[in-house]
């Protein structure tokens, strides 16, 4: 049978259903007297096991069939939800998650799982004798072939329907004989039905147990089962035939697609080049003034914008993808240093570019060990000073302007400026003259120097020194930033600021003597017009005064040394004034000239890294403008 | 480049003058010849780097040579072109006072030796002198037109 055609569908679907797995198994550890999670677990390794027994996984199969076993005992009340039974069961998950990734890379789940087994149906065993209900199932007319006629229901939104058939039939094959199915088999392989087939079943078995078979297959949505007394001798229809054709139709009625990255990536940029083309299109048409044209291209525009909209909607994904796996990661580390952690995952239904999603991965599991391993105290220690047993760590993720935030908030000892600063001059970071200028958060900054750590020992996943400046440095790479605020004593919080999405990104163009930047709309708090009379000059730094704060100026024409002809002649200058944080400052430019969408590229390696440059823009006239680089002009980033 | 020089019997170059000399750069790094387009300056980038600009959507360095050969700057004309090269698969615009031919020469007819050479301060990129009848033909290791101390100065640049 040639099943490789599903291996992606296998691949995405087995890891979604280990990530369920994880979930249910942590609320079933939380809470070992509610069965309920059990079921889902069950569900989750039987739809596997039935997966992977169609794929020929066979490792994957009978460690899935044993994990069963055992659930199934458990579900029925015969066995005890004991701390060791769910570890056995976590690592089960872990040997699961092994093998498909396995599967994904070399084609093969081939893995040692004897041991595994033997002990899943050791604890299988263990428990037989003191079982809560008597295991023998009442069997009436057992020798009595039955027929029935089973009506099934899939979910609506079902993707490859033609895989549950198979799932249904193989099922039901087990149990019995499937005489006939309405549409036969070959329209059901087709997809030439809606969301309901009939099967008509010769078995032995009760209806209950058909109901339970069908049912825990994944996309089922109900089961209408009835015993049907007629011989229906006609029409033999050979069920396992199905699928065995080369050329199954795909899914014809899906309502989601999985699409390959890089075409998006590819959607993305092309859109990205219309946008540029329209742009140059707008100028061209404010040459003719034709009304006619106007109207088309606002047209163009609107359509544009919702191409654009819908393009980068399509990029997004929940950031529930990335948080998901940390509650089992938070559990299986305090536990390995006897912690009692409460974890909290707050707004995963936060949506973020791909791109995004996928490099904050690493740096999100840093900054948590960091909050498990080093934030929170050990359970005896919190006693002592007053606080809960139980340690809190919050990873939450929110909206805000053009930004997700994401925080990691513990309430454990937190951090002690003092001391880091005392580390930092040890390490020959600073000196002791710089240290007495730091204020608490720039103390706080400190742990972001490469090589810092102020771990007094270090443990095998946090403290060696790398990670937090790692991380701030791929959240900047990624255009966001990060900032810490800790109270010692009651805790730290991490808090990372970053873009929804990249590539596209309204900006304010303005020129500086001859030379026109970008820059992001998103960085700017206000643009203010000034007389030059209203900078004031501060311990030498021009500053200027909006709403009661003073602001400090940033000539950019100094910054990148453009050549100058005549200096502050223009009695009115223009100040945008942009904001990182809580730091504010104030650009000094020649002109405005208007908001423009534009699409960030990056320069090439070679000039790349020029600080205050992000990156360059193609204008509508076909120029080049560099977009600044907001952060790094507020000194925000490279140094502290 | 000098040993794949010798691997064949005759190279063809791209031709072009800096100045009164003329200069050869191997022609399959060549991507295109494109005229002067306008540039965007880079401010605190190296000094030979000029700027950028745009080549049908994508944004390109263009080095000028005679900053980088440390030779004086003449006058911009309208024969000045952008020689576009691929400098280890990055598109790099070389701008150059005149493209004129595209030439054939044989191997045996280039030298290593650039004593001849000596207007050049900075010989570091040259790969050696063809010579073809009565002219002299410069060649450019195009591969170090950025080369490793130009990195490193363009990383001390950002530094300050």
């Amino acid at each position: 049978m040639d099943v490789s055609q599903y291996t992606e569908v296998f691949n995405s679907e087995a890891i979604e259903l280990l990530q369920s797995l994880n979930e249910t198994l942590l609320a079933l550890e939380k809470n070992p007297d509610d069965l309920k999670p059990i079921e889902a677990v069950f569900r989750a390794v039987h739809t596997l096991k039935g997966m992977a027994a169609t794929m020929n996984y066979t490792c994957i199969a009978q460690l899935s069939h044993q994990m069963e076993n055992l659930l199934d005992r458990i579900r029925k009340k015969e066995c005890v939800v004991s701390p060791s039974l769910t570890d056995l069961l976590f690592e089960c998950v872990d040997v699961l998650q092994n093998m498909i990734e396995r599967v994904i890379s070399d084609k093969s789940d081939e893995f040692d799982i004897s041991e595994l087994i033997e002990n899943l149906k050791n604890e299988t065993e263990k428990n037989k004798g003191n079982s809560l209900v008597k295991t023998s199932t009442p069997t009436v007319s057992s020798n009595n072939l039955n027929y029935y006629k089973i009506k099934i229901f899939l979910e609506e939104n079902c993707a490859l329907k033609s895989v549950r058939v198979y799932m249904v039939f193989k099922c039901l094959n087990e149990l019995g004989e499937v005489v006939k199915s309405i549409p036969s088999s070959h329209d059901l392989e087709d997809e030439k039905f809606n969301f309901d087939f009939e099967v008509y079943l010769r078995t032995k078995k009760q209806i209950n147990e058909i109901r339970k078979t069908v049912t825990d297959i994944s996309d089922v949505k109900n089961v209408e089962i009835e015993l049907f007394k007629d011989e229906c001798k006609e029409e033999q229809t050979n069920a396992v035939n199905l699928f065995k054709k080369e050329s199954v139709a795909g899914s014809k009625k899906t309502q989601t697609v999985r699409v390959n990255i890089g075409r998006l990536d590819n959607i993305m940029n092309l859109v990205g080049e219309l946008v540029i083309n329209k742009a140059k299109l707008d100028r061209i048409a404010f040459r003719y003034e034709d009304l006619e044209l106007d109207e088309i291209l606002d047209q163009l525009k609107m359509i544009l914008n919702d191409l654009q909209n819908e393009v980068v909607l399509a990029r997004m994904v929940p950031i529930g993808h990335i948080f998901d796996r940390f509650p089992r990661m938070a559990r299986d580390l305090s536990r390995e240093l006897e912690k009692e952690i409460n974890f909290v995952v707050e707004g995963k239904e936060i949506e973020l570019d791909r791109t995004v999603l996928d490099e904050i991965g690493d740096p999100l599991m840093h900054l948590l060990r960091n909050a498990v391993g080093h934030g929170v105290e050990m359970p005896d220690e919190r006693e002592r000073i007053g606080k809960a047993r139980t340690g809190m760590v919050i990873l939450s993720a929110r909206g805000e302007k053009n930004n997700a935030i994401i925080e990691i908030v513990d309430d454990g000892r937190g951090m002690n400026p003092a001391e880091i600063r005392r580390s930092a001059i040890k390490k020959g970071f600073i000196s002791e003259d710089e240290a007495d200028m730091l204020d608490e958060e720039e103390s706080l900054r400190l742990i972001c120097l490469p090589g810092f750590s102020t771990a007094k020992e270090t443990t095998s996943l946090s403290g060696r020194g790398v990670g937090v400046d790692v991380v701030k440095t791929k959240i900047e790479a990624l255009g966001g930033s990060m900032e810490i605020k800790s109270k010692l004593g009651s805790g730290t919080k991490f808090i990372l600021r970053l873009p929804f999405s990249l590539a596209i990104i309204q900006a304010l163009l303005v020129k500086v003597k001859n030379e026109t930047y970008a820059i992001p709309l998103s960085d700017i708090v206000e643009i203010v017009e000034l007389k030059d009379f209203q900078i004031k000059t501060v311990k030498k730094e021009e500053v200027f005064v909006l709403h009661d704060a003073i602001v400090p100026l940033i000539h950019l024409e100094e910054v990148f040394g453009i050549k100058d002809n005549g200096k502050f002649e223009i009695k009115n200058v223009h100040i945008i004034v942009v904001e990182i944080g809580e730091k504010r400052k104030g650009l000094v430019v020649d002109k405005l000239i208007g908001q423009q969408e534009i699409v960030i590229k990056p320069l090439e390696e070679v000039i790349g890294g020029i600080m205050g440059i992000a990156g360059a823009a193609i204008l509508g006239d076909g120029k080049v403008a560099l977009v600044l680089d907001v952060r790094s002009l507020l000194g925000l980033s490279r140094s502290i | 480049m000098v040993e794949t020089i010798t691997d064949k019997k005759d190279i063809q170059l791209v031709v072009f003058k800096l100045g009164k000399e003329e200069y050869g750069i191997e022609i399959n790094k060549v991507i295109e010849i494109i005229r002067l387009s306008e540039m965007t300056v880079i401010p605190r980038a190296l000094d030979f780097i000029e700027g950028v600009i745009n080549l049908r959507g994508k944004i390109i360095p263009v080095v000028d040579l005679k900053k980088r050969f440390g030779l004086t700057d003449g006058e911009l004309t309208t024969d000045a072109r952008i020689i576009v090269v691929d400098i280890k698969g990055q598109m790099v615009g070389v701008r150059v006072d005149l493209a004129s031919e595209v030439l054939k020469i044989p191997v045996s007819s280039i030298e290593a030796s650039f004593d001849m050479v000596t207007h050049i301060d900075e010989k570091d990129c040259l790969a050696g002198v063809g010579k073809l009848n009565d002219r002299l033909i410069i060649l450019i290791d195009s591969d170090r037109i950025l080369t490793k101390q130009e990195r490193v100065a363009l990383d001390e640049g950002k530094e300050e």
